[in-house]
C-alpha cells in the first residue's frame, strides 16, 4: 500500500494551500481530486470555444500577504495586481466608486454628501480599528473560552479580567459591530442612501444575512482586514492574483512539486481508512488505497463526515451536529461570452474602479426584500449582481477584442417554496441579469455570444458543495470562530484523530482566503511536532 | 399653583410604574418627593380600563412577569392592596385544530406533554434546562445596577462572579452562551424540535416586543433574557383588578411615603444650574426647583427634548440620536356577554395565557408583513380572559378578553385611521377560528394601535419598551453607553424608565434600581467632588 | 522658455472669449485653463485635479513649475526659489495663496452657544471683527482640529481649519438652532506676510492698515473690490490675510503684486508657509497631529495638552466637548507631546526617528531647515518620559550623489520659537519713507 505524510482530498484553492505548507514544511504530500483540472471552485473553466473564466466564483478575493510570503508565491511565477474597490450601479442611475485615494474617494463620497465625505474618516478608523482586532482572531485555531477545570477556571477567571479591563467606549464599539443590522450600523456614520447602499451591497454578498439582520454589521470589516493603516486613506484594497485564480492555482502547484509533493486529478475519494477511531488513509474509487499519516479534507463539512466515512466509524452525536450545521446556497452564477467590449456611458470615462468590479444593487429597502425573498425561498426578483471582466486584466481570456463577463448574482435560493428550478425559471434568472446590465450598459444584449446560468443546486452537482453554498456553511456568527463549522471543533482538527479539515468549513471560513488550508497544514505540523 | 413655595428635595418625572417605584423607594430614603405626570391618572402602559360600565381590562399590559418579590415586600405593597387573582399562569399554544399544546410546569403536565409530542419531549426537557441555567446566569445581573462605566474593578468582579455562576452550571454553560449570543431563535429551535406549533410557542416568546422575526440573529438571547426577567418574580402572574391595581399600589406606597403625586402637569423642560440640575420648569411656566431629578419618561425625550440636545456633549447626544424603531404590538380588548369557548381547550385552561403562533414560518410572515407596513393576514397573538380567574373584572357570566397583537406596525400601510376596522375583523376572525361563536358574544371592544398606545398611554412611538431591545443596549449600555447606570452626565439628573437596565415589562426594576444608585452616589457624590477640587491645579 | 506651439495662437477667439482678462500672449498666462475644471461647480465625477481660484494667476508667477498637493488643491510648493522666498518673508512681505483652507460659516441666534460648546476655548472676549485660535476635542478629550475663529457678526462666525470637519459640525449642531455651510469654495484667501506687510496694503490702497490690532480684522477695499483683511497668519511675524471673492481674487493677487513689487512683494508658495509656521513651532492638523477620528491606532490621539503650551482649555465653562475627560487628562502627565526640535548642522538634513539616550521616543512630522537658527528644526512627537533625557537624537541621512550617508545629530527641545518677532503684536512702523 502507497503510504504518505500527508494526503489532502481536494485540489481546490485551500486543498493546494493547505498542501504546499506541508510539502514546505516538509511532509510528503499527496492531492487527490476527482475533478480532471485542479482548482475546484476557482477552476478556470471555458464556456464556449476561447472563452475562458472562474466558472462558479466571481474570481476575484485576494490573498493575505502572510500566505504569500509564507509559500514564497512570487518566486512561483505569481504576479498581483492592486484593484480598487469597485462601483456600485444604483437604479436611480446614480453611482459610487470607490477609490483607494483617501482625498478622491472622500470627494466621490462629497457628491452625495459633503458631511458623509467627512464621516468617512471615522468609520474607516472604526473598520481599520475592528480589522486590526480581528486580524489576530484570524489565524491558527479559533479562540475560545478555556476549557478544563482547575487551570481552565483561572483561565476563564482571567479571561474575565482581561474583558473587564477594556475601556468601556472600546466595548461599546465592539458591541455596536457584533450586534448591529448593517444599516443601524452605517446609519450611525453616514446619511447618504447611495454611500450607505455602496458599502452594505459588497459586504452582503455570498452572506446569508440581509441589511437588517443583527449582526449583519460585522461583514462590513471582512475587506479591511490586512489593510495597512498607513494606506492613502480611502477605500480598501484588494492584492489580486494576476491571471486570476488559474494564476493562483499554478503558482500552489508549483510549489507542491517544488518540494516533492504531488498533485493526482481524476482521483476520486470515496472512503476513509479508519482504525480503532484513528483515520488511517483513504480508499480511491478505483479500490486503491492508500495510506497517510494525516489526513486533510479540503470538502466541505457535511460531504467530509457525512459521505466519506461509514457513519458508525463516527463518534458518539457527530453526526447530528454535523447534520445541524447549515448550509445554504445563496449564489447563482451567470458567465457571459461577448463579441465586443461593453460600454458603460454613465460611468465617467477610465473609472479606475471598474477594474475591482461593478456591483448592480438597489438601496437598503431593496436589498432587504432581495433577502427576504430569498428566506422565503421565492425566485430573485430584484437581487445583487456582482459582475467582473476578468478579460479587462488578462486579454488572454477571450478571444482578441472580445470579452468574458463573470456575474454573481446574490440571494438566490437553492430550492423554491413552490415548484422545482425549471428551465424556463432559470432562463429568466438569465434574462433578468442581462436586463438589468443593460441598464448600465446599453445594447449589451446584442454582444453575447454565449450565456450559462449556474444556479446553487448546479454547484452542488457538479462540485459537490452541499447546498451549493460558496461560504461552506452560513457565515452567520453562531458558525463563526469556535463555533465553525460546529460547537467544540473551533479549528482543523476534528474529533477524529489525524483528520483535519482545510476548507473554508472550519475557522476562519471564507472570511480569509486560504486561511482555512494554512490553518490545517499548521495545526497538522504542530502535532507533527509535538509527538516528535 | 397650590404646590408654589414648597421645597422638595426629588422630582420624579412620569408616573408609570417605573416612575412610582422610584418616587416611593426614594421617599423610603427620607426624601421629600414630588412626583409629576402629564396626564390625568397615573400608569403609563400599567392600567386598568373600562370597555363598558361594569367591564375593566388590563388596558396595555397584561400580565405581571417578573415583578420582583423583594419591590413587593419592601414597598409592602400586599398592605396597600396589591392582590393576585392568579399566580404561575400556564402557557397553551393554541393549535389550529384544536391540538393545543400546554408547555409544562410540573411532571404531571410533562407526561401529558410527552404523550402529545414523543419526538419532542427530551428534546424540549433540555430546552428548558438549559435555558433555565443560562437565565439563571444572566438573572441575577437583571437584579442589580449594572457597574459604572469605567469602573474596571466593579466590572471585573461582576465578570468574575459569572464565571463562578457559571461554573455551577456546568464548565460548558460560558461556551454554549457565547454560542447562543448571535443565534437565532428560529434555527436554534429547527436544530431541537420537530412540531411547529411547539416552535412556534417558543419563538413567539422570544420575539415579542421586539421587531425582529424569529430568525434574526441574536433573538436566541432574547430568549434567555426574556426567561431571567421571568425569574425576578415568581411566574407569570395576574393582578387583581387588572395592572391598575399595581399602580394603584404604587401610588399608595408614594403616598405612605410622603410623596406627593400631581397629576395633569406637563414638564417643557429640565433646569440646569452651573451644570448641575436645579429642578424642572412646568409646561405653564410655573417652575419647581429640586436638586434631584428623575425621568421615568423615554431617554430620548427626557434628554434630547426636556433637558436638550445643547445640554449634552455631542457624543452623547449622537448616541440617542437613532430614533428607537416603533412599537410592533397592538393590544385589543373585548367585552363579553358570555364565557367564551376555545375549541378543545380544557376549561380549566381558559385561564392560561393562550399563545396563537402556529409555527416559525407564520410567525416570520407576521414579522415581515409588519416591516413592509402591514399587518399578517394570520396575526400571532397572546389571548388572556382576566375574568376567568378574575370576578371583580366583569358582570357574573360575562367576561373580559385581552389580546396582545405581535407584529403590528406604527406606520401602517394607508394609514391606520382606515384600517383600524379591517384589523380589528383580522383580530376577531382568527379568535372565531379558535373559539367559535366568540363573535357573538362581543358586546363592546377597543382597540389600541400602535400610535393609539403613544397618543393614549404617552409610550414614544408606541414602544412598550422605551427603545428596542438590542444587544447593543443591554444592561451598562441601556439606553446608550453614556447613560448607562440611570446616571446623565448632568450632575443630579437620573434616567429611571424602561429605557434603562433591566428594560421593559412592569418589574419595576428600573426605578428601583435606579433609586438605588441615587441613593449611594448622592451620598458618595459629595466627598468625590471634594476630592477632585483638591486636586484640581492651582 | 514654453514652446510656441503649446501657445495660443492669438486668432484663437475661443480662448479669447472664455477668458477674455487672459492675455494669450502673455507668457505667464500660457496654463490652459480648460485644464482645470471650475471648482465651484458640482462635481460630476471624483477629479484627480482641484485648482484654487487663483490657480491661474499663482501659475503665472512659478518660475520652478514645482507643484505640490494640499487638502487636495494643486499648489506651488515654491514658485521662485525657498531661499528668495524666505529672504522676501523676513525682510519684506511674502504673497500666498492660501484658498485650500476649509471655512465654515456658522451662523444663527445659537452660534454662540453652539461654539462655545465645542471649542475647548472661552469666547467670552471675541468681540466683532476678531479673531480667536480655537482647539475642538471629542468626548475623551481628543482633538480633532484646531482652526481660527472669526466673529464677523454678532451671529456670525467663520471656522477656519485645515482639515474638514462638517459631520462633526453637524452632528454637535442638533439642538441648537444654528447654520452651517461650508464656505470653502466660495472664499479665497491670501496670506500676505512680513515686516513690509502693513506697508504693501497701504500702497495697494488700503487705508488706516496701521490701526488694525493683532487678531483683529475689518472690511476694506482692494483695487476697488471688497476684501476682508485680518492681522493674522501663523508666520511669527507682521502679517495679514485677506479673504475676498474668489472671482476677484486673481485681481487682487496682482494687483498687489503690481503695487508693492517695488517694496520686494514676492509670491511664495507652500513649502514657504510650512517654514514660517515650524519656525513659529505651530503644529499642522494631519501632519504633526492625527484628528482622532483619523487615528488608527489610539495611542496618535493627541490632547490639547500635549499639542500646546499655553492654555487652549477653559474649565470655567460648564460644558464643552471633551470637558469631563480634559479633566480627568488635566491631571495627568502627557503620554506624548509635539514639541519643536532643534537639530545640529549646519545643512539641511532628512530625518524622521527622533532618540533618546540612544532608543526610539518618537518621530519628527515636520521638518524645515531654518535660515534664522542657520540649523534643522522640526517638530516632533516624542514620549514625555524621553523629553526629559540630556541626549536627545535624530538618525538623519545625508544625500551625495546617489549615496545616502546615515548620521546621527543631537537634538534638543526648542524653548523659544526660532522666529518670534516683536513686530508680529507690534502696531507697525510708520508707514512711509
Amino acid at each position: 500500500m502507497e503510504r504518505r505524510d500527508a494526503v489532502v482530498i481536494g485540489a481546490g484553492l485551500n486543498g493546494l494551500v493547505a498542501a504546499a505548507s506541508l510539502a514546505r514544511g516538509g511532509l510528503d504530500v499527496l492531492v487527490l481530486d476527482r475533478a480532471a483540472a485542479p482548482g475546484g471552485v476557482s477552476a478556470e473553466r471555458e464556456i464556449a470555444p476561447g472563452f475562458r473564466l472562474p466558472r462558479y466564483t466571481l474570481g476575484s478575493g485576494g490573498l493575505p500577504a502572510r500566505i504569500v510570503a509564507d509559500l514564497d508565491l512570487p518566486r512561483h511565477g505569481l504576479r498581483f495586481v492592486r484593484a480598487e474597490g469597485g462601483v456600485s450601479c444604483l437604479p436611480d442611475g446614480s453611482y459610487h466608486a470607490s477609490y483607494r485615494d483617501g482625498v478622491v474617494h472622500r470627494r466621490e463620497i462629497a457628491r452625495f454628501s459633503r458631511r458623509d465625505a467627512d464621516a468617512w474618516t471615522r468609520y474607516r478608523r472604526d473598520m481599520l480599528r475592528a480589522a486590526r482586532g480581528l486580524g489576530p482572531l484570524l489565524e491558527g485555531p479559533a479562540r475560545t473560552i478555556p476549557k478544563g477545570l482547575f487551570g481552565g477556571l483561572r483561565a476563564r477567571l482571567g479571561l474575565a479580567d482581561r474583558i473587564a479591563a477594556i475601556a468601556p467606549e472600546d466595548v461599546a464599539d465592539m458591541l455596536r459591530l457584533w450586534t448591529l443590522p448593517m444599516s443601524d450600523f452605517l446609519d450611525g456614520y453616514f446619511e447618504s442612501d447611495v454611500v450607505k447602499a455602496h458599502l452594505a451591497s459588497a459586504a452582503l454578498m455570498r452572506g446569508t444575512l440581509g441589511p437588517c439582520s443583527p449582526t449583519g454589521a460585522s461583514r462590513l470589516v471582512a475587506p479591511w482586514i490586512g489593510e495597512p493603516g498607513d494606506a492613502m486613506g480611502g477605500a480598501p484594497e484588494t492584492l489580486l492574483p494576476h491571471g486570476g485564480p488559474a494564476a493562483l492555482v499554478r503558482a500552489l502547484m508549483s510549489v507542491i512539486e517544488a518540494h516533492g509533493g504531488q498533485v493526482r486529478m481524476e482521483a476520486e475519494v470515496t472512503d476513509i481508512l479508519i482504525k480503532d477511531k484513528v483515520v488511517r488513509g483513504v480508499v480511491l474509487a478505483n479500490g486503491e488505497e492508500i495510506g497517510a499519516g494525516s489526513v486533510l479534507s479540503g470538502l466541505d463539512v457535511k460531504r467530509s463526515f457525512l459521505s466519506l466515512f461509514q457513519w458508525k466509524d463516527l463518534p458518539e452525536g457527530l453526526v447530528e451536529r454535523v447534520g445541524r450545521v447549515r448550509m445554504k446556497g445563496v449564489t447563482a452564477k451567470v458567465n457571459l461570452a461577448l463579441g465586443a467590449m461593453p460600454d458603460f456611458p454613465y460611468l465617467p470615462p477610465g473609472c479606475p474602479s471598474v477594474a475591482g468590479g461593478l456591483r448592480l444593487t438597489g438601496f437598503i429597502p431593496a436589498q432587504e426584500r432581495a433577502f427576504t425573498d430569498w428566506r422565503d425561498r421565492i425566485p430573485p426578483r430584484d437581487p445583487l449582481i456582482d459582475v467582473l471582466i476578468p478579460s479587462f486584466h488578462d486579454a488572454t481570456l477571450a478571444p482578441a477584442g472580445m470579452h468574458v463577463l463573470s456575474a454573481l448574482v446574490q440571494f438566490v435560493p437553492e430550492t423554491l417554496h413552490e415548484g422545482a428550478w425549471s428551465g424556463e425559471r432559470r432562463d429568466a434568472l438569465g434574462d433578468l441579469v442581462i436586463a438589468r446590465l443593460g441598464e448600465i450598459s446599453p445594447g449589451i444584449e446584442s454582444r453575447i455570444l454565449a450565456c450559462e446560468v449556474l444556479l446553487p443546486h448546479d454547484l452542488e452537482s457538479e462540485l459537490g458543495l452541499t447546498g451549493g453554498d460558496l461560504a461552506y456553511g452560513e457565515t452567520t456568527l453562531d458558525q463563526m470562530f469556535a463555533n465553525r463549522p460546529f460547537p467544540g471543533m473551533g479549528g482543523a482538527e476534528t474529533p477524529l484523530r489525524n483528520f483535519y479539515l482545510c476548507s473554508p468549513s472550519a475557522h476562519p471560513g471564507p472570511l480569509v482566503m486560504g486561511g482555512a488550508g494554512a490553518n490545517a497544514a499548521a495545526q497538522v505540523l504542530s502535532r507533527r511536532r509535538k509527538r516528535g | 399653583m397650590a404646590w408654589g413655595g414648597r421645597k422638595y428635595d426629588a422630582i420624579v418625572i412620569g408616573g408609570g410604574h417605573n416612575g412610582l417605584v422610584a418616587a416611593a423607594c426614594l421617599g423610603r430614603a427620607h426624601r421629600r418627593v414630588l412626583l409629576v405626570e402629564a396626564r390625568d391618572r397615573l400608569g403609563g402602559a400599567a392600567a386598568t380600563a373600562e370597555i363598558l360600565p361594569g367591564y375593566r381590562v388590563s388596558a396595555v399590559a397584561h400580565l405581571l412577569e417578573g415583578f420582583p418579590r423583594r419591590l413587593e415586600r419592601e414597598l409592602k405593597l400586599g398592605k396597600h392592596g396589591l392582590r393576585y387573582a392568579a399566580r404561575n399562569i400556564p402557557t397553551v399554544a393554541l393549535d389550529r385544530d384544536g391540538k393545543h399544546l400546554l408547555l409544562p410546569r410540573s411532571r404531571k403536565e410533562f407526561s401529558a406533554f410527552a404523550a402529545h409530542l414523543p419526538k419532542d419531549a427530551v428534546a424540549y426537557r433540555d430546552y428548558i434546562s438549559r435555558l433555565q441555567t443560562q437565565a439563571a446566569l444572566v438573572a441575577p445581573l437583571f437584579a442589580e445596577a449594572p457597574p459604572k462605566p469605567g469602573d474596571a474593578e466593579a466590572l471585573r468582579q461582576l465578570l468574575r462572579r459569572l464565571v463562578w455562576r457559571a461554573e455551577l452550571g456546568g464548565g460548558a454553560t460560558l461556551r454554549r452562551l457565547m454560542r447562543i449570543l448571535p443565534e437565532s431563535i428560529g434555527d436554534l429551535l429547527d436544530a431541537e424540535f420537530e412540531s411547529p406549533l411547539l416552535k412556534g410557542a417558543l419563538a413567539f416568546d422570544a420575539t415579542l416586543g421586539g421587531s425582529e422575526g424569529p430568525y434574526a440573529p441574536g433573538t436566541a438571547f432574547r430568549a434567555v433574557c426574556r426567561e431571567a426577567m421571568r425569574m425576578q418574580g415568581q411566574g407569570v402572574r395576574l393582578p387583581q383588578g387588572g395592572m391598575g391595581s399595581v399602580v394603584d399600589a404604587l401610588a399608595a406606597a408614594v403616598s405612605a411615603q410622603r410623596g406627593e403625586i400631581r397629576l395633569g402637569a406637563r414638564v417643557a423642560r429640565i433646569l440646569v444650574e452651573d451644570g448641575v440640575a436645579a429642578g424642572v420648569e412646568m409646561e405653564d411656566g410655573f417652575i419647581v426647583r429640586a436638586p434631584l431629578v428623575v425621568s421615568s419618561a423615554g431617554p430620548r425625550n427626557t434628554l434630547l427634548e426636556l433637558l436638550g440636545a445643547a445640554r449634552l456633549e455631542t457624543g452623547p447626544a449622537m448616541q440617542l440620536r437613532a430614533p428607537a424603531p416603533g412599537g410592533t404590538s397592538a393590544k385589543v380588548n373585548l367585552a363579553l356577554e358570555g364565557a367564551p369557548q376555545f375549541a378543545g381547550l380544557a376549561p380549566e385552561l381558559h385561564g392560561a395565557r393562550l399563545v396563537i403562533s402556529p409555527s416559525l414560518e407564520e410567525l416570520g410572515h407576521a414579522n415581515a408583513a409588519c416591516r413592509e407596513g402591514d399587518f399578517a393576514s394570520d396575526p400571532v397573538m397572546e389571548v388572556t380572559i382576566p375574568s376567568m380567574s378574575d370576578g371583580t373584572l366583569a358582570p357574573a357570566g360575562h367576561h373580559v378578553l385581552s389580546v396582545l397583537v405581535h407584529h403590528v406596525p406604527y406606520d401602517i400601510e394607508g394609514g391606520w385611521p382606515a384600517r383600524r376596522e379591517a384589523f380589528v375583523q383580522r383580530v376577531v376572525r382568527t379568535l372565531e377560528h379558535y373559539a367559535p361563536g366568540i363573535g357573538d358574544l362581543m358586546i363592546a371592544g377597543e382597540i389600541l394601535t400602535p400610535p393609539d398606545i403613544e397618543t393614549k398611554y404617552g409610550l414614544a412611538g408606541g414602544d412598550w419598551h422605551q427603545g428596542d431591545v438590542r444587544l447593543d443596549r443591554l444592561f451598562g449600555f441601556r439606553p446608550a453607553p453614556a447613560f448607562g447606570r440611570y446616571g446623565t452626565p448632568v450632575p443630579g439628573l437620573y434616567l429611571c424608565g424602561a429605557g434603562s437596565h433591566p428594560g421593559g415589562g412592569v418589574t419595576g426594576l428600573p426605578g428601583f434600581l435606579a433609586a438605588e444608585v441615587i441613593a449611594a452616589e448622592t451620598s458618595v457624590k459629595r466627598t468625590s467632588v471634594g476630592q477632585l477640587d483638591e486636586r484640581e491645579p492651582a | 522658455m514654453i514652446p510656441d506651439t503649446l501657445l495660443p495662437s492669438p486668432q484663437d477667439e475661443e480662448v479669447e472669449n472664455l477668458h477674455p482678462e487672459i492675455d494669450p500672449l502673455d507668457e505667464r498666462a500660457a496654463v490652459d485653463p480648460a485644464l482645470f475644471e471650475d471648482m465651484r461647480a458640482e462635481p460630476v465625477f471624483a477629479r484627480a485635479v482641484l485648482t484654487s481660484p487663483l490657480h491661474l494667476a499663482v501659475a503665472a508667477e512659478s518660475r520652478t513649475n514645482n507643484w505640490t498637493v494640499w487638502n487636495g488643491f494643486t499648489t506651488p510648493a515654491t514658485l521662485t526659489d525657498l531661499g528668495d522666498e524666505y529672504r522676501a518673508l523676513r525682510g519684506a512681505a511674502a504673497l500666498m495663496d492660501i484658498s485650500p483652507l476649509v471655512k465654515y460659516r456658522i451662523a444663527g441666534r445659537d452660534a454662540r452657544p453652539f461654539l462655545d460648546r465645542l471649542v475647548t476655548r472661552d469666547l467670552g472676549a471675541l468681540e466683532v471683527d476678531r479673531a480667536l485660535h480655537v482647539v475642538f476635542c471629542e468626548g475623551n478629550g481628543f482633538v480633532l482640529g484646531d482652526g481660527l475663529l472669526f466673529r464677523l457678526d454678532d451671529d456670525e462666525y467663520r471656522l477656519v481649519t485645515e482639515e474638514t470637519h462638517l459631520a462633526w459640525l453637524l452632528d454637535s449642531a442638533v439642538g441648537f438652532r444654528v447654520r452651517i455651510e461650508d464656505v470653502s469654495a466660495t472664499l479665497a484667501v491670501l496670506s500676505l506676510q512680513g515686516p513690509l506687510a502693513a506697508l504693501c496694503l497701504a500702497e495697494a490702497g488700503v487705508a488706516n492698515i496701521a490701526e488694525l490690532l493683532p487678531f483683529a480684522a475689518r472690511w476694506t477695499e482692494i483695487a476697488g473690490m471688497p476684501a476682508y483683511v485680518s492681522r493674522t497668519g501663523a508666520s511669527g511675524d507682521l502679517g495679514y490675510e485677506i479673504w475676498i471673492d474668489p472671482d476677484d481674487a486673481p485681481h487682487a493677487w496682482r494687483f498687489l503684486l503690481e503695487k508693492s513689487g517695488p517694496y520686494g512683494l514676492t509670491p511664495a508658495g507652500f513649502d514657504l508657509r510650512e517654514l514660517a509656521r515650524l519656525e513659529t513651532g505651530f503644529p499642522r492638523a494631519g501632519k504633526d497631529y492625527l484628528s482622532a477620528f483619523a487615528a488608527i491606532d489610539a495611542a496618535d490621539a493627541r490632547t490639547p495638552f500635549d499639542l500646546w503650551v499655553e492654555p487652549l482649555v477653559d474649565f470655567g465653562k460648564p460644558l464643552f466637548n471633551g470637558r469631563e475627560a480634559l479633566r480627568r487628562l488635566v491631571l495627568v502627565e502627557p503620554r506624548r507631546r509635539v514639541v519643536p526640535l532643534v537639530v545640529d548642522g549646519l545643512e539641511p538634513a532628512r530625518f524622521a526617528a527622533v532618540h533618546a539616550n540612544g532608543r526610539l521616543a518618537g518621530t519628527a512630522t515636520s521638518i524645515g531647515f531654518s535660515p534664522a537658527l542657520a540649523a534643522n528644526i522640526a517638530l516632533a512627537t516624542v514620549d514625555a518620559a524621553a523629553l526629559a533625557a540630556s541626549d536627545l537624537a535624530v538618525r538623519a541621512e545625508r544625500r551625495e550623489g546617489v549615496s545616502v550617508r546615515e548620521i546621527v545629530l543631537p537634538a534638543r527641545v526648542l524653548t523659544e520659537p526660532a522666529w518670534n518677532n516683536p513686530r508680529r503684536l507690534a502696531i507697525p512702523a510708520p508707514l512711509k519713507a
